[in-house]
């Protein structure tokens, strides 16, 4: 933990590092120069390995400060080993120092470092702060590195591995027991993901689920909806099938005669033919010339006649629809464009005075007034926190499985967010060679029984199992889904 | 060369990818000269000789499996069912004796190793392909017909919905429809097995045997109990249109 501190800190701020924590358990208010005596030597091999070393100065030349590191941050030998290394030396390193006195008018409560003098370094990240009064009993400390602030030890957060549960996981991660899964996929069952054409909504309606699918869905704290995918887990359980003719000489000649549909192929070409002849023979009966010759008039009026036919015939059609379509187009733009149009034309109308006032309002008279609203209003969205999200992460056991085994499926879900999801729904669409366990899922939240499972089946011969949760899953808050199914 | 490369790339270089080759031409079918397809992906792949994939040959009831490679003497023998390992692209001679069901017979099908699979190290022979020779093929192999199957690694996507542990009847095609074609659609061939009543004579030639692949007999104790074997019935299993067929197939 020592060797990390130095590489956060630098060296001048480790070595404060090193004094506030082991220095102050014997000089809790002042720093004082220590003889090394053997009462001295005595003292520091009774302390921790690696927090011997007390000897520090003003004076303390560059030689001297890496001396320091060899014996207190970087060796880990044990105290009373660094004592003697030290003694073996020709000349002291550090000047002299007498036994610490407690000043009698500092307090525990006036000394910062006297809280810490009892404490161990647990964690490696630090913070600075200022102390609450860097006067005379800190001269010692102040003389190494002035104007520096002082380093104070806090804890670290805690962070979460990606392979533990509940940890963000990318949906295009593929979870196998080889990494030859993606360059062979038909040897493994797949689940999870998001395969294929994404899943997405259209209106409100959830679509592009397919089978293999594992996504969850939710609805944010201002109400929209999200679906995100979980990583996809690839179980190794390859398949066979077979196909099989069965030949002989007999069967040979089936085979050829079979050949000749070709022919039939043909047939068919020809019947396609005949109906263009019918075609052309049907267009021929307007041949109206024969009637028309019929009736003795002139050569000419046949074409008259036929063109008068064909003229009125189109021209009705065409008369009738734009009569049609104008009248009633007219009566319809009458009523209803007249609607749009008051209605646009109101709308615009309210909005531009609306507008226009509280534009006047804002730019003449309170600009300052609005802008501070907006900067109060942002520092309240800042309190709120991260929006929901929802992290899904997939494991199976075993990944390596043959037809008949069960397979044991955990989800792994996650809000990542300050605010509550809403109406979280864990959909997953099972492959066809997986066959759900009756009874064997359920959802933790918690370490409480916290959703619903149905299971309908799919178009594939599987089944989809939707898991809901029954109350909003609050920010940070992480569940467990379980469930076993049957490879097939 | 040339042709056959480009014509084998076309048709059979698409193993895990390219799974839909109906619409592919294909100049290979199952009546192709045994070991030609092998020989092919071979020559594309250039499979590695040092893996060999585990075969698991089974007779109907117990019977003696030998195998032969390019030679007119055994590699080996074993108790059926045998866990041999072999090299992918090549073509095997098996000799298949002391059938409890059929005394005094011998029958010498070809298994031609078309592809390999990939499993986790360490769990090779707990995945191997399966080469299943049932009674009625041994009948029809005795009545002077040609059994030709063709194995094929199943497309997830296109997985059936039966019983796992259920032995189906392979799909069966007409002579005159190309199973391997058929096989590449439905998944990725494996090997083809080829059972008729064709005897080795004292001039057979050592190609008869196969092709001189490595062959080496494994311990069939840890051999894949239950079978990986899901055979189709017909092409009418394949559609999928009930809803409610999670239940298992309701024939």
């Amino acid at each position: 933990m020592n060797n990390l501190c130095l590489h956060n800190a630098g060296r001048t701020l480790a070595l404060l590092i090193t004094v506030t924590l082991t220095g102050c358990a014997s000089f809790p208010g002042s720093y004082a120069p220590l003889e090394p005596t053997a009462a001295a030597s005595s003292e520091k091999a009774a302390g921790p390995a690696g927090t011997g070393v007390t000897r520090l100065s003003a004076g303390g030349s560059s030689h001297a400060v890496s001396a320091e590191y060899d014996t207190t941050v970087i060796s880990k030998q044990p105290a009373a080993q660094t004592v003697a290394r030290a003694e073996e030396r020709a000349e002291p390193l550090f000047p002299p120092r007498t036994p610490a006195v407690r000043p009698e008018t500092a307090t525990d409560a006036d000394n910062p470092f006297a809280a810490m003098a009892d404490q161990q370094i647990r964690q490696t990240s630090f913070e600075t702060s200022t102390p609450k009064d860097s006067g005379s009993h800190l001269a010692g400390f102040i003389a190494y590195a002035e104007n520096a602030s002082i380093s104070t030890f806090r804890e670290a957060e805690p962070r979460l591995p990606t392979s533990q549960p509940g940890a963000p996981a990318a949906a295009d991660v593929t979870v196998a027991a080889s990494p030859l899964a993606q360059a062979y996929p038909d040897e493994y069952i797949f689940d999870g993901g998001d395969r294929d054409h994404p899943v997405h909504y259209y209106g409100d309606e959830l679509q592009g689920l397919d089978t293999e699918d594992t996504v969850a869905e939710f609805r944010d704290h201002e109400g929209g909806n999200h679906v995100r995918a979980s990583n996809r887990v690839a179980v190794y359980a390859p398949r066979f099938g077979a196909v099989q003719t069965v030949s002989g000489l007999n069967m040979d000649v089936k085979v050829d005669k079979a050949a000749g549909a070709t022919d039939i192929s043909g047939l068919g070409t020809l019947e396609e033919e005949r109906g263009l002849d019918i075609s052309a023979a049907s267009s021929g009966l307007s041949g109206l010339a024969t009637r028309n010759g019929a009736s003795g008039v002139e050569t000419a009026r046949p074409v008259h006649m036929s063109e008068k036919t064909e003229t009125p015939i189109l021209a009705n059609q065409v008369d009738q629809g734009l009569e049609a379509k104008t009248s009633d187009g007219l009566g319809i733009i009458e009523t209803t464009s007249l609607h749009e149009l008051h209605v646009k034309i109101l709308e615009p109308a309210t909005g531009i005075i609306n507008t226009g006032i509280d534009t006047k309002a804002a730019t003449s008279q309170a600009t300052q007034t609005y802008s501070t609203y907006r900067l109060a209003a942002m520092v309240g969205s800042e309190k709120g926190g991260r929006k929901g999200e929802l992290h899904l992460t997939k494991e199976a056991s075993p990944l390596i499985a043959k037809p008949g085994d069960t397979i044991t499926f955990k989800i792994h879900f996650r809000n990542t967010g300050d605010y509550n999801i809403h109406d979280v729904r864990i959909i997953d669409n099972l492959t066809p060679r997986l066959i759900y366990t009756d009874g064997s899922g359920h959802v933790d939240v918690g370490n409480n029984d916290g959703g619903s499972l149905t299971v309908v089946p799919n178009r594939e011969g599987s089944q989809t199992l939707i898991f809901e949760l029954d109350r909003p899953l609050q920010g940070t808050e992480s569940g467990t889904i379980t469930f076993e199914a049957v490879v097939r | 060369m040339t042709l056959l490369t480009i014509g084998g790339l076309v048709i059979l270089s698409g193993t895990a990818d390219a799974q839909s080759g109906a619409d592919h031409y294909h100049p290979l079918s199952q009546n192709s000269p045994p070991g030609q397809a092998a020989a092919w992906l071979n020559y594309l792949r250039k499979y590695d000789p040092s893996w060999l994939q585990p075969l698991l040959i089974e007779v109907p009831g117990s019977g003696t499996v030998e195998v032969f490679s390019g030679a007119n003497h055994p590699v080996g023998a074993a108790p059926a069912p045998a866990l041999v390992a072999a090299n992918a692209g090549h073509l095997y001679r098996l000799r298949i004796s002391n059938m409890e069901q059929f005394p005094d017979v011998e029958i010498y099908p070809t298994v031609e190793l078309l592809d390999r699979l990939h499993p986790p190290a360490g769990r090779e022979n707990d995945f191997p392909i399966p080469v299943i020779l049932t009674a009625d093929d041994i009948r029809t192999a005795l009545g002077g017909q040609l059994v030709t199957r063709v194995v094929y690694l199943e497309q997830p996507q296109l997985a059936q919905v039966m019983d796992p542990l259920r032995r189906e009847i392979p799909q069966s095609m007409t002579p005159a429809e190309n199973a391997l074609k058929e096989a590449d659609r439905l998944g990725r061939p494996m090997a083809i097995l080829r059972i008729g009543g064709r005897q080795p004579s004292p001039g057979s030639p050592a190609s008869f045997y196969g092709t001189g692949g490595m062959i080496q007999f494994r311990d069939a104790a840890d051999r894949n109990e239950g079978g990986a074997v899901v055979r189709m019935k017909n092409h009418a299993v394949l559609q999928r249109t009930a809803v409610g067929a999670a239940t298992g197939p309701t024939r």
